[in-house]
């Protein structure tokens, strides 16, 4: 017999070890579970049909419609939505439904850059905060605190009227206004994980800090860092449709929902189908992202 | 060269508790209070001694995890005490440790194949197919499977995973090891497969150990000479066979007759300690151990006795002898 047979038998024989076995098992268990229990959840599977069908929109957007979403045309001006033109024309004779399926593209390509951004500064403040403390940390804390107490979309217009309008500003504005709740959420998993042995085994090991913090810690950290991402994307497409909508983001004829919306604000009575579509589609996309987050946690709450 | 590898000279690590306005610590507790040891070259110190007596401590304090508050600590003739992490790393090839639970020390979002492989890249040893080879070489070392390589921690038993500890460990060609309680943590059947292993790679690659652990049979089964501590400081310290035989402290009296006699027959007198262990915080005055002590005299309250040699390699830190 070798040891490992030993070993096996012992497994089979001490309760306390396949009580440990059995711990483990679980585990891969609940992630299936998990998964399991997210399809039978009607919420989640409304919201990820909701998003699955706005990020192909996003995709396809010149598969989806034979107009282009910025050429007038002078024999369609302002026209009921009809079979031509499902969701109606605008005051320059573009069909509505063509540019709202290239303002998913905006409002999409917006969202994910600027989450993106703004998930390196939290992460990489975050970080630096809870591994090395002190002074640091206290630093950067103070910062974070004072960026958490303002509104984000308050937040976001103060330094697009530093940085001037535009998309690309947006972008830059969403991120610098939203990175603060990954920040805490970083130097909050950073500051556990780090108390754990196999870092200090890896500090004994010789590894270098940077080796420890990108290769040790943060890949036990990220699961609450990508659940708060995919909740913070609806509020960055909000935040985008309304600052292009006060006329600080996307400048027409740009197609940005918010720019949409805001061209048939002076023409609601006339035609009021161009405003309505947009609104609608920022409010079923938001809605679909947030059923979707909510559902995330109600299965990941162990309690229910 | 002298023929020790690890002396260190009243090492001190005190804990503040509370401070005060200006944020200067009023309170500390006293986990190390004055320690001196050394191991020779090859040779297995045993440190034995209650939970929360300072063992650990000591152990994680030698290996610079926490900061000593005062003392010396010569590795290789070396005063490592005030390295900082780069030369620590240097240290570190020499130096290694074995953790209580391998539940916790293993990154459990890492193959274990390559949380040794990274270890090796770290300090640059061998290329990578070299590398591999060598990652082998550990794995059939301490009694593992090499498909066992491309597994997580979780798929593993607490006696493997301490193997995979080991492996990792040996990996830099360490001298010393400082093993912290390395088989409590796991079944009792285990834990002989655990020593036996330790005290077979001592044998073949010819390590050190400070073998930390709270388990007397095993210290006297694997230690060359015990360290007995209390509350901060080493009692006694002797070779082990004279120390089992023989205990002249007090504390290490009642402490080993604490052990399971397995021979029918022969019947040991327990010595049952009054009392509750004193606070680190407000340790005693004299000597630490005289609020138990059957023996306490006048004298022990008012200073306290030095470690004292008692012939050989045998030091006490009481006044009766």
């Amino acid at each position: 017999m070798t040891i490992r047979d030993i070993e096996a038998h012992v497994d089979n024989v001490w309760p306390e070890q396949k009580a440990v076995k059995e711990k483990e098992q679980e585990e891969k268990r609940k992630f299936t579970n998990f998964i399991k229990k997210l399809f039978k959840h009607r919420g989640a599977l409304a919201g990820a049909v909701i998003m699955l069908a706005f990020v192909l929109t996003a995709v396809f957007a010149p598969w989806l419609t034979s107009y282009s979403y910025d050429s007038p045309d002078a024999s369609a001006v302002l026209q009921a939505p009809s079979r031509e033109h499902i969701f109606g024309t605008d005051e320059f004779g573009r069909d509505v439904f063509t540019r709202i399926v290239y303002g998913a593209r905006v409002s999409l390509e917006v969202a994910v850059i600027a989450v993106g951004f703004s998930l390196v500064i939290g992460t990489v403040l975050g970080a630096i905060a809870g591994y090395y403390g002190g002074f640091a940390d206290y630093t950067i804390t103070s910062v974070t605190d004072i960026a958490w107490s303002f509104p984000t979309t308050l937040l976001a217009i103060a330094f697009i009227a530093a940085l001037g309008s535009g998309l690309q500003n947006v972008i830059i504005a969403i991120a610098l206004a939203s990175w603060s709740g990954y920040c805490r959420v970083v130097r909050g998993q950073f500051l556990s994980i780090k108390q754990r042995e196999f870092i200090e085994a890896a500090r004994i090991l010789g590894m270098s800090d940077a080796r420890i913090i990108f290769k040790h810690i943060l890949p036990n950290a990220q699961a609450p860092v990508v659940v708060m991402a995919t909740l913070e994307l609806p509020k960055a497409i909000v935040i985008e449709a309304s600052l292009s909508f006060l006329g600080l983001g996307a400048q027409p004829p740009q197609p940005s929902w918010g720019v949409i919306l805001d061209s048939g604000k002076g023409l609601l009575d006339q035609a009021p189908w161009i405003s309505f579509f947009p609104g609608l589609m920022i409010m079923i996309v938001v809605l679909g992202f947030n059923l979707f987050g909510d559902a995330l946690r109600d299965v990941l709450d162990p309690n229910r | 060269m002298s023929a020790r590898i690890l002396e260190v000279k009243s090492l001190k690590k005190h804990f503040p508790v509370k401070s005060n306005l200006l944020g200067k610590a009023m309170e500390t507790v006293k986990a190390v209070d004055g320690i001196d040891l050394y191991i020779n070259y090859g040779e297995v110190l045993g440190l034995v001694g209650e939970s929360g007596c300072g063992k650990s401590t000591t152990g994680r304090t030698i290996l610079r995890l926490l900061d000593p508050t005062e003392g010396e600590i010569l590795f290789e003739g070396n005063d490592i005490a005030k390295y900082n992490k780069k030369q620590l790393r240097t240290v570190y090839r020499n130096l290694q440790l074995i953790f209580q639970d391998p539940f916790a020390s293993l990154n459990p979002r890492k193959k274990v194949g390559s949380a040794i492989e990274e270890v090796l890249y770290v300090h640059k040893i061998r290329n990578a197919a070299e590398r591999k080879e060598k990652v082998k070489e550990l794995f059939e070392m301490v009694g593992l499977r090499q498909e066992d390589m491309d597994k997580y921690p979780h798929e593993f038993s607490g006696g493997q995973r301490q193997r995979i500890v080991i492996a990792r460990a040996l990996a830099v060609n360490p001298k010393l090891i400082i093993c912290d309680e390395p088989v409590s943590a796991l079944d009792v059947s285990i834990q002989a497969q655990i020593v036996n292993l330790l005290n077979s790679l001592k044998n073949r690659l010819a390590l050190s150990y400070l073998f930390i652990s709270h388990d007397l049979r095993i210290v006297k089964y694997m230690s060359d000479r015990v360290a007995v501590m209390y509350l901060g400081k080493i009692v006694e310290i002797a070779p082990a066979e004279e120390l089992f035989s023989n205990p002249l402290h007090p504390y290490s009296e009642a402490l080993l007759s604490a052990i399971a006699v397995l021979k029918p027959g022969k019947k040991k007198k327990k010595i049952v300690l009054e009392g509750e262990v004193p606070s680190p915080v407000n340790p005693p005055s004299g000597c630490r151990f005289r609020t138990r002590c059957k023996y306490a005299m006048k004298q022990c309250s008012e200073t306290e006795p030095q470690l004292k040699c008692l012939g050989g390699e045998h030091f006490v830190r009481c006044y009766l002898h």
